[in-house]
């Protein structure tokens, strides 16, 4: 008797071969894709430890972390360093007539002002005699983390 | 400082808005200013991250006190990059108008509750 053909309880051999083969392979792929989240799963959590463990004996690793991003671009391209491209400068109008001398190309838009306190002097009046309301026209968030660092540093 | 207060500084920093970020950022620019100026420790690598932050802090887009503001850290920033010997006792004098403004704005809107130079507890 062929396996093509009916056997003794009606069922169909070979199908019964190809399901059987079928569903070894999907159960054999769910072993193999389960053992590789499993070490996937494995190595996060070691990476987990091991960062807590970084935490926990350096405190201040998160200012640790934070220099080698782009963040302070500014500074650092003015100390002759570069890296970050400026991509954190904001638009500016060319109606200022304060400042007189851009520092570098890399810079953007920092500039020596010729006479700052007179600047800073605006700043204090204008503020002041805003209100409330020059909040949110004025200041905007920044990383509290990376503050909460530089806080927690001694002068 | 002891764990508490410290802990209660940790917990405004988190939790404070942006004025109050602002104002403690440029308060420990200015205190890193001063030390720097007078030759009692001082870090200005950290001073630097402290403007740069505090640039990064300021709405700018337009005329106001934001863009001053953003003007004149981005002075102080170029200034302390500089090897003259007055860039430090000038940030420090423009770290101190600023401060000043804010703290009195900030008392003007809330009711001076901000604690007094002296008496903010020095980490």
């Amino acid at each position: 008797m062929g396996i093509d053909s009916p056997n003794l309880q009606g069922a169909n051999l070979f199908q019964v071969i190809v399901t059987g083969d079928h569903a070894a392979q999907v159960q054999q792929n769910m072993h193999r894709g389960e053992g590789q989240f499993q070490s996937q799963l494995g190595m996060a959590a070691v990476e987990k430890a091991l960062r807590a463990r970084d935490q926990s004996d350096a405190t201040d690793m998160v200012v640790k972390s934070q220099e080698d991003n782009a963040q302070f671009s500014t500074g650092d391209s003015l100390r002759g360093g570069g890296g970050g491209g400026g991509g954190s400068e904001e638009p500016r109008s060319s109606s200022d007539g304060d400042s007189f001398s851009e520092e570098s190309d890399q810079s953007g838009s920092i500039l020596l002002l010729r006479s700052p306190f007179e600047v800073a002097d605006r700043f204090r009046s204008m503020l002041v005699q805003g209100g409330r309301v020059m909040g949110d026209c004025t200041f905007r968030a920044i990383d509290r983390r990376f503050l909460a660092g530089l806080l927690d540093q001694p002068a | 400082m002891s764990s508490g207060s410290d802990a209660y500084r940790r917990q405004s920093v988190l939790t404070s808005g942006p004025s109050e970020t602002m104002r403690l950022c440029l308060e420990k620019a200015l205190r890193e200013g001063i030390a720097l100026a007078t030759g009692r420790g001082g870090d200005m690598d950290r001073l630097r991250k402290l403007l740069s932050l505090a640039r990064q802090g300021c709405v700018a887009d337009e005329p106001g006190p934001g863009r001053d503001l953003h003007d004149v850290v981005g002075h102080m920033l170029v200034r302390i990059s500089s090897p003259e010997s007055d860039a430090l006792a000038e940030t420090v004098g423009l770290l101190s108008i600023l401060v000043g403004a804010i703290r009195d704005w900030r008392g003007t809107i809330s009711g001076a509750t901000i604690p007094a130079w002296d008496r903010v507890p020095k980490p």
